[in-house]
């Protein structure tokens, strides 16, 4: 196993009192797996990412554990933590310009990682940057050492920047939105790009994303997420296919399908809750179709519904369960037509 | 770049008189036709004319030749200042806007303290305090200077803190202290940078000032503000005596502030 986050908790300073963000989130990532982690804005995926990296502010509180190779991330000390990032995981961020330092050239950048983390000497961190450059599928690297951020595009900066987040083999790499800013066709060779690396170093990836396509084409894994909760996980084609909470139901239906035309697309009336007015039963309650008393009241118990599949709704509950599959397999059959 | 910078005039013309004045300071024993100290009873207060350009004092001294070796004082006050103060209050500030919290408000309410007193009354009770002399002066207005550089340091590095690339460098296990000296501050210097070229105009005025009231440079010394300040006497009498010194400071200044609007407009992302 490689990571392991157990009922992590996580609450951060807001005028003067915490309020929780995150709530009891637990998943796995296996050596050589994606896991997706989808949900809307607000909803927690970033600060899931940054808990693991244990990148929060001075004051956020964090409560559970997070494994990495059997060692809690959650109990290492500063110095500790800036021997593993970077080293044994790391992170890409949305935006590629911005997330290179304008001032620095591009084999600069690459090369702070191995200075932090090697003992090689200049020449061979040199040979490791031109390696890397090529690794990640960039042209004539020899040059693009020397260049700046601003002379390249947004597909060229998202490729470096998986080149320093690659530079000292990590375990774990988590992107956070690693597509969105870049052009569809862009996307795909990044995805690919992120598939091939995944398979030639047998690590593990975390994708954030609210782009469903993107989960289906790179994850393995799907956590969805809401209002910092875990609400449903399964493995991919069993999520697209089956899925059980109306809100992982929602977001699927919020997709435009080929060659299907329809009046309207779905969507999710409402907003997610803001992290101080949670309510007390299921976080999803006013904005869920297929609502119930006890939703209001209790929140609903985390349960298996299938072979690694877990969702967390009372829709799913043993006393209920007779009455919901008939309901599921209208669904179904609504999905086949 | 430099086609921007050349296509301004009023930029042109302060580069000018900058470049003219660090050449003066570098060749002053060469151009200078007379030694700046040399005195010479018999030739006091004569008007200008082709021996003595800009005519000479109430000893006979060739005032021409003082205001050149004047630009060395000058530059040297203007220029040391700065890099004191600069320094200084660039990592000052980039601490405060980085680490924030108590240290944050600890450092900015020194700056306020020091803010809180025109910066040449200040300087001129520093300078009073230690004593008379250009190395006095030179201290107390580093002195005043510092906390300008740490205010804007410490907007531009609030600004720039949560930036992706920082977040970035952290990512890579950068310790925070590596990520405020290769991140932060050479992102947040630019302003702060601006504001020095002009600054070395003001604090060439201010050095003038005190060395004008008594506080600086002493008489023999080719000090403008000094050579100001010896002729006020006899300003009915040798008006170039006074206007001369005067018009020194006023070319210097304006060069300086030329230059340093110039640069503002030409790293201004606005005017891109």
């Amino acid at each position: 196993m490689l990571l392991q986050v157990k009922n992590v908790a996580l609450s951060l300073k807001r005028e003067g009192k915490y309020t929780k963000i995150l709530d009891d989130v637990s998943f796995q990532v296996e050596k050589g797996e994606t896991v997706g982690i989808v949900g809307e804005s607000g909803c927690g995926k970033s600060l899931t990412a940054l808990s693991i990296m244990r990148l929060l502010p001075e004051k956020a509180k964090l409560e559970g554990s997070i494994l990495l190779d059997d060692e809690n991330v959650t109990e290492f000390s500063k110095r500790r933590l800036e021997k593993v990032r970077g080293n044994q995981m790391s992170m890409i961020f949305q935006d590629p310009l911005t997330s290179l330092n304008p001032l620095h050239t591009v084999g600069r950048q690459i090369e702070e990682a191995l200075i932090l983390h090697t003992d090689s000497n200049k020449a061979e961190r040199k040979r490791r940057v031109i390696q890397l450059l090529k690794e990640v599928g960039l042209p004539r690297a020899e040059d693009l050492v020397n260049e700046y951020p601003h002379q390249l595009s947004g597909g060229m900066r998202q490729r470096i920047m998986i080149a320093i987040a690659m530079a000292c083999h990590p375990k774990l790499l988590i992107c956070d939105e690693p597509t969105t800013a870049l052009d569809v066709t862009v996307q795909a060779q990044i995805l690919d790009l992120m598939n091939h690396l995944k398979q030639i170093n047998d690590m593990g990836i975390i994708m954030i994303t609210h782009d469903l396509g993107v989960v289906a084409e790179v994850c393995d894994k799907v956590i969805v997420m809401y209002a910092g909760k875990v609400v449903e996980q399964a493995n991919v084609k069993e999520l697209f296919l089956n899925p059980k909470h109306p809100y992982t139901k929602g977001l699927l239906e919020s997709i435009p399908k080929l060659g299907k035309r329809k009046e309207k697309l779905g969507s999710i009336s409402g907003m997610v809750p803001s992290p101080d007015q949670m309510p007390s039963g299921c976080r999803f309650y006013d904005r869920c179709s297929k609502k119930m008393d006890i939703c209001k009241q209790e929140i609903p118990p985390v349960q298996e519904v299938g072979e690694d599949h877990i969702t967390a709704c009372w829709l799913f509950k043993k006393e209920v369960e007779e009455d919901d599959t008939s309901r599921s397999k209208g669904f179904e059959t609504t999905l086949h037509h | 770049m430099a086609r921007r910078l050349f296509s301004s005039p009023l930029t042109l013309i302060g580069l000018f008189i900058v470049l003219m004045i660090i050449v003066l300071t570098i060749f002053a024993p060469w151009i200078s036709p007379k030694d700046p100290l040399e005195v010479n009873l018999g030739q006091k207060l004569l008007p200008p004319s082709s021996e003595h350009w800009f005519g000479t004092d109430e000893v006979g001294r060739d005032i021409f030749s003082r205001i050149i070796y004047g630009t060395r004082i000058s530059l040297k006050i203007g220029l040391l200042v700065v890099v004191i103060a600069f320094p200084v209050g660039t990592v000052l500030g980039a601490i405060a806007g980085f680490v924030g919290g108590v240290v944050d408000q600890i450092i900015m309410r020194i700056t306020d303290i020091f803010l809180s007193f025109p910066g040449i009354i200040l300087a001129m009770s520093i300078a009073a305090a230690l004593g008379p002399s250009i190395e006095n002066v030179l201290l107390a207005l580093a002195i005043t200077w510092w906390p300008w550089y740490t205010r804007i340091v410490r907007s531009s590095v609030l600004s720039i803190k949560n930036a992706e690339f920082v977040e970035s460098a952290r990512v890579i296990g950068a310790n925070p202290i590596r990520v405020l000296f290769k991140e932060i501050i050479p992102n947040s210097i630019a302003p702060a940078s601006i504001q020095a070229s002009l600054d070395l105009g003001f604090v060439i005025l201010a050095a003038a000032g005190l060395s004008f009231i008594g506080l600086g440079a002493q008489p023999p010394s080719p000090e403008w503000g000094a050579m100001l300040s010896s002729s006020r006497e006899i300003l009915r009498d040798a008006w170039w005596a006074a206007t001369f010194p005067g018009l020194a400071i006023l070319v210097t200044v304006l060069g300086f502030n030329l230059l340093g609007d110039g640069l503002r407009d030409l790293l201004d992302p606005k005017n891109r």
